[in-house]
């Protein structure tokens, strides 16, 4: 049985992975991306060292800063949420998050990490990819690809501590926040 | 010294100096191509871990480097593998100059080549999942046109290779796991699931083929060409690694028989998709998902002469797309519409890149006198020899690119109001399409003179031979 301390990042998880998902409010997203970073430190401290575990942490963060600092105040990017799409959204989530913890049993028998880790990373991943397919958007589509990817790297922790493959996933997150704020300079014009 | 320092970490410095320096665009070629054709004669001329005198001195390469208790190791026997990755990388990078890439490309290319010749020497080798994201990643950027927004391709091809690392991952954690596992038949079976699933994204296998044809309509031709044409030529090395580690994969008759049957999905696909396709750009997306066929078949046949032409396949593979998508980085740069209709006459103002795009294109097709020729058939020999069901399934997807390119054919000699100028191509353009023609030629028509040296490549799989 988990203790409430192990679920706390799960809900944190689910939380602002799900602001994420249905608001499009700039600020918003990159402060529940770094909240997605604080409950995905949180729960890989369950296995892995703390100096280890804050590079993920530290990695999330610096994704968020990046693409937070792409965006600008009169962006055409910026746009306001629809209460309708906010509500379907809700819903779907909520569908999908019932199916997710309906295969999490078998997940359970086959990866031997802790409860809270599976349950947080595969919380991640499908709403990571529920976020990739729905949007049109690039930028929304490099929030889910983080999220997912999020997700994942909590689900390897639990199996894998070695530090050059700690190096190379903070160098991708960091990479696709860098592509991020590529796509949103080429949608600006900025690139040459 | 190490052979990955002279063979990552050189080249990996000059990519970033080139990046800051960027905007000299010949200078950064010249350095990138020099670098990079300087890099693949040193892999074919020094032997590592052997000494080597230098006047009064001596020096000795050798063949490990460890980083974070990780090895990078590039033997003796990959040697031919490193030279042939920086050879293709000088090839792209010199043909780049009359493309019209971004400023971006040549130093991305050169550090993608580095991570790809990174990732096929990491060890253990299932970490090269993560670099060869990295490499994705630094792709972007050579992908962007001026003024365009980004496309679906692009993202699409990003969000593919992203959700691939994870089932690679896991696939190796699981083989590494199987051993102690209380069910370890089970375990060996999920992760075959989870790596079929992460070749599947990687490679755009089917049903995870539609980013192909959408890059290579949406990405610069040229920047979409060398990303298709080099990325699935590692991927196909890494895999080639892997079954030579694990010999009881090659034994599963239930994955050499889903190999076939995707192969023959991914031929008749692709072959029949460019027959009915009007857009140039995407023709050639159609024509890498009948090559990647060809390689799962080659793979299939398990047998010396599938291992043979699984490597000899890549050669013209890479030079043909390379040349196709530079006559369409031409034609689209003049602004041409991209529709085969829109070709009318165009043989007689840019006859050489004309020539050059059919070459490329029969080339893919299996043209006698062409390499795909010498290349496909034993192929097609091992796979009668096993079914004839799939030579005619193969035969079909084999003649829609025939019918693609013979349609392209009638098009582009029919004039319309003899409205049509002669115009010149520039000398650079000559040379550069003569250049790729005549290679093309010599291989189909010399293959054991011209391609078979490149079967050095497999004396790094030792279980294969």
């Amino acid at each position: 049985m988990s203790s409430l301390i192990d679920i706390l990042p799960v809900l944190l998880a689910g939380l602002s992975s799900l602001i994420l998902f249905i608001n499009k409010k700039w600020r918003w997203n990159i402060l529940a991306m770094a909240a997605i970073y604080v409950s995905v430190f949180w729960m890989v401290l369950q296995v892995w060292p703390t100096g280890l575990a804050v590079v993920k942490l530290i990695a999330g963060w610096m994704a968020g800063a990046i693409l937070g600092s792409a965006i600008k105040e009169d962006s055409k990017l910026l746009i306001e949420d629809k209460k309708v799409e906010q509500r379907f959204k809700l819903v779907i989530v909520l569908i999908i998050w019932i199916f997710s913890f309906s295969i999490m049993q078998s997940i359970k028998i086959r990866l031997p990490i802790p409860d809270t880790l599976i349950w947080g990373g595969v919380l991640l991943i499908i709403t990571g990819i529920l976020q990739i397919g729905m949007s049109i958007r690039p930028i929304r589509i490099i929030f889910g690809l983080l999220t997912a990817f999020s997700g994942f790297e909590v689900l390897y922790a639990g199996v894998e501590q070695s530090v050059l493959v700690a190096g190379f996933l903070v160098i991708i997150t960091l990479g696709i926040s860098l592509v991020g704020v590529l796509f949103i300079q080429q949608e600006e014009g900025e690139i040459v | 010294m190490s052979a990955p320092i002279i063979w990552i970490g050189i080249p990996m410095i000059f990519s970033l100096i080139l990046f800051f320096i960027r905007a000299s665009r010949v200078i950064t070629l010249i350095i990138g191509g020099g670098i990079s054709a300087f890099l693949a004669l040193l892999a074919l001329t020094f032997k590592i871990e052997s000494v080597f005198p230098l006047g009064p001195l001596s020096m000795e390469i050798s063949s490990t480097l460890t980083i974070l208790g990780r090895n990078f190791v590039i033997t003796d026997s990959e040697r031919f593998i490193v030279a042939f990755m920086f050879s293709m990388c000088a090839f792209w990078i010199f043909g780049s100059r009359i493309s019209g890439t971004n400023s971006f490309f040549v130093p991305n290319v050169l550090a993608i080549i580095t991570l790809f010749v990174a990732a096929l020497s990491v060890q253990p080798f299932l970490y090269a999942a993560l670099i060869i994201e990295i490499a994705v990643l630094i792709s972007i950027p050579i992908f962007f046109q001026r003024g365009q927004p980004v496309k679906q391709g692009i993202i699409r091809f990003l969000v593919f290779q992203t959700l691939a690392i994870p089932f690679i991952l896991f696939s190796g954690w699981g083989f590494a796991a199987a051993p102690s596992s209380i069910n370890s038949q089970a375990t060996y079976f999920q992760a075959g699931v989870l790596l079929a699933i992460g070749l599947g994204l990687w490679l755009a296998i089917f049903p995870f083929h539609t980013w192909v044809p959408l890059l290579a309509r949406d990405g610069h031709p040229y920047s979409a060409g060398f990303i298709l044409s080099m990325l699935p030529t590692t991927i196909l090395i890494f895999f080639l690694d892997f079954l030579n580690t694990f010999s009881w994969l090659r034994e599963q008759s239930i994955l050499l028989s889903i190999s076939q049957n995707l192969g023959i999905v991914m031929i008749v696909m692709g072959g029949l998709f460019a027959a009915f396709q009007r857009e140039l750009t995407r023709l050639i997306g159609y024509a890498v998902m009948v090559e990647i066929g060809f390689s799962l078949l080659a793979m299939s046949l398990n047998q010396i002469i599938g291992w043979q032409s699984y490597i000899l396949v890549m050669i013209p593979r890479i030079i043909g797309i390379a040349i196709c998508t530079l006559a369409i980085s031409i034609w689209k740069n003049k602004e041409l519409n991209m529709d085969i209709d829109g070709f009318h006459g165009e043989f007689y103002k840019s006859t050489f890149a004309m020539v050059g795009f059919l070459v490329g294109w029969f080339t893919f097709s299996g043209l006698p006198l062409l390499p795909g020729f010498p290349t496909k058939l034993p192929i097609l020999i091992g796979l009668s020899q096993i079914t004839l069901t799939s030579i005619i399934f193969v035969s079909i997807g084999l003649f829609g690119l025939f019918v693609a390119g013979f349609r392209f054919l009638a098009i582009i000699f029919s004039t319309r109001n003899n409205e049509d100028k002669i115009e010149t191509e520039s000398l650079l353009q000559k040379i550069f399409f003569s250049f790729g023609v005549v290679l093309l030629l010599a291989m189909g028509i010399f293959p054991s003179l011209v391609l078979n040296p490149f079967l050095e490549i497999l004396s790094a799989f030792a279980n294969l031979n």
